[in-house]
């Protein structure tokens, strides 16, 4: 009936299907895209101290042996025929730990709701323990709305005080929703037996925005953890850790290491730790969010997915690979007016590629580690930057790099001091923990 | 790995079956952002933004037959934003003229032709014969039923007609 229109809409399409795509700008923008979410989901972690977040982007190795771990479907489907889980099992099927502490029995009803509007925020329930929290919570609206984004899910102390926390959540946004189950992840800094606190969410649908402050109260059971102290050394290509305990919380595992001050060597990443049992069962990090916390000089908690319920009779820690550099190495010296290296570690890794929008761009021949290399940024003068934005992106053979050059004046060369780097020690170390 | 099976394990959070199915999809997420902002550096930064919102919400997804719709609706709601945001659509001319010959008329009559439907009409004209998607598909995507959906593009179509020949009316007298 509309033959002809049909034809000039296909006629139209031909046009655009005959332009010219800039295809690297594309990939960056794709992998700018990737960063920011990496960046947002661990939102607050330069609240306290030093923490480490791998941003892995496009790394196929590193994720091996994490989705080896995953939990069995079967496991999953049976937790899920629980009444009222569903939802909160499509959130955590991936950390055992969580899911084992739903299938004890862990969790908390909550059901403290807020209605704003035409829009219900539910507490549904939580876990918690003196070291972490998470807290589920769902949203209902009256009406479809085509696009529901969550700006802000945030946790006080019941007098409005700030928390001494990571926090991390979801920002969604769920399309043509009519509501959602989502959820707060709380670490503290310092065990807290806190009870009463303030959940402050901004939902924003696609005609206005609704706030909500809803309090609620946990309660912590008597005994909560297991800790194995262990204060053994070991060593890792002459290098020294000293093991010094590890604490099984209900929601994580925490391994706590110290670097001994001799070492030459700056460790960067604890890249495979997990727990294993008598009969070969793994517990290792969780595939998102935080997974260490600390450094060379204050020591390191690294966090495991949790075995408390499970608490087997026999329990061993596997260490293997650590990314590791020299002391000496620790920064990429770079002068952005030569556009040259000036220092790197050893075997020149780093090729500088181009400097694009502000942005420097380097590349590794390895198309598999996943890792953004750069953190912090300081000019020769010993000025401070901070963190800029950095990306990587995977192509063929190779992997590319790039942070975002200051802003503010500075003198040359730049000091970006490296969060991660493609050079590694390892050892198979393993220590009975009981 | 089958298509689906990547799409299902970007669903479950696994980082690098997300990427494949971003590059999967980045032209036509392209096209679709520059077919709608006529803009090489906004198509840019919108692919830039919908990687984002995919990411994280690629969990809402449930079938994963939908992806391509799904990733597509993204983009458009994004560029209906956007273009809402510079109140009028500006057409960047030189940008525009990579894309057709400056004097080829019939490209900027339906231009503008599309530019006076309503949001969903724009999408779903765009959706049908830009991204080449099944009938079937955006019925299931919108929760709607395929008669429903048919009704709606010959309603489109309709307007379309009305205002290309009003408009082209009008540029004929003004020439």
């Amino acid at each position: 009936m509309y033959q002809n229109e049909e034809n000039r809409l296909q006629e139209h399409k031909q046009k655009y299907d005959e332009i010219e795509i800039p295809s690297d700008r594309l990939d960056q923008s794709i992998s700018k895209g990737m960063s920011r979410a990496h960046m947002e989901s661990t939102k607050s972690i330069r609240k306290i101290g030093r923490w480490i977040v791998p941003m892995i982007a496009a790394s196929i190795l590193v994720f091996a042996f994490i989705a080896s771990i995953r939990v069995s479907p079967a496991f999953a489907s049976h937790v899920a025929s629980l009444p009222g889980m569903e939802k909160m099992v499509e959130l955590i099927h991936h950390d055992k730990g969580l899911m084992s502490a739903l299938e004890n029995e862990f969790m908390q009803d909550i059901g403290v709701s807020q209605e704003n509007d035409g829009m219900k925020l539910t507490i549904d329930s939580a876990i918690a323990d003196e070291q972490g929290m998470v807290v589920f919570y769902s949203i209902e609206t009256e009406q479809t709305q085509e696009e529901l984004t969550i700006k802000k899910s945030e946790l006080t102390l019941a007098d409005g005080s700030e928390l001494e926390a990571v926090t991390s959540y979801d920002t969604g946004p769920f399309l043509q929703s009519d509501g959602f189950t989502s959820k707060v992840e709380v670490m503290f800094s310092k065990l807290s037996t806190d009870t009463d606190y303030i959940l402050n969410a901004e939902i924003e649908g696609a005609s206005s925005s609704e706030s909500f402050s809803i309090p609620f109260s946990i309660e912590h059971s008597e005994e909560t953890k297991h800790v194995y102290e262990l204060n053994q050394t070991v060593d890792i290509e002459g290098q020294s850790l000293i093991i010094e305990r590890v604490i099984v919380y209900p929601i994580r595992t925490a391994v706590e290491i110290k670097a001994h001050p001799d070492n030459t060597k700056k460790i960067l990443h604890f890249e495979s730790m997990r727990l294993v049992n008598e009969d070969g069962e793994e517990w290792s990090g969780s595939s998102n969010g935080l997974t260490s916390s600390g450094d060379n000089e204050t020591g390191w908690s690294i966090y495991l997915q949790s075995n408390y319920f499970e608490n087997p009779d026999e329990l061993y820690l596997e260490i293997n690979e650590m990314q590791a550099i020299d002391k000496e190495d620790e920064f990429l010296v770079f002068d952005t007016e030569q556009r040259a290296i000036l220092h790197q570690p050893n075997g020149n890794r780093l090729v500088f590629d181009e400097i694009s929008n502000g942005t420097a761009f380097f590349s590794i021949a390895d198309e598999n580690y996943g890792f953004v290399p750069f953190g912090s940024i300081k000019d020769s003068e010993d000025k401070e930057f901070g963190m800029s934005g950095s990306y990587n992106s995977t192509g063929e053979g190779s992997t590319r790099f790039g942070f975002d050059i200051p802003k503010e004046e500075f003198t040359n060369p730049l000091y970006i001091e490296f969060e991660f780097y493609p050079a590694w020690i390892e050892d198979e170390v393993l220590i009975k923990v009981k | 790995m089958a298509k689906g099976d990547v799409v299902q394990k970007a669903i479950t959070g696994d980082d690098t079956a997300f990427l494949q199915v971003i590059h999967l999809y980045k032209i036509d997420l392209y096209k679709t952002a520059l077919a709608f902002l006529k803009d090489e550096e906004e198509a840019l930064e919108a692919v830039q933004e919908v990687t984002y919102r995919a990411y994280k919400s690629i969990r809402s997804l449930k079938n994963p037959a939908y992806i391509k719709t799904w990733l597509i609706r993204i983009m458009i709601n994004y560029c209906q934003d956007e273009q809402k945001k510079h109140k009028q659509m500006v057409f960047h001319d030189d940008k525009i003229n990579q894309i057709a010959a400056a004097d080829d008329y019939s490209f900027f009559e339906l231009e503008d032709a599309m530019q006076m439907l309503e949001d969903n009409e724009r999408e779903l004209l765009h959706l049908k014969y830009f991204s080449d998607l099944k009938i079937k598909d955006i019925a299931a995507l919108w929760n709607r039923p395929e008669g429903t959906i048919k009704t709606w593009l010959t309603k489109a179509l309709a307007k379309l007609k009305e205002h290309m020949t009003e408009e082209g009316g009008k540029r004929r007298v003004s020439k």
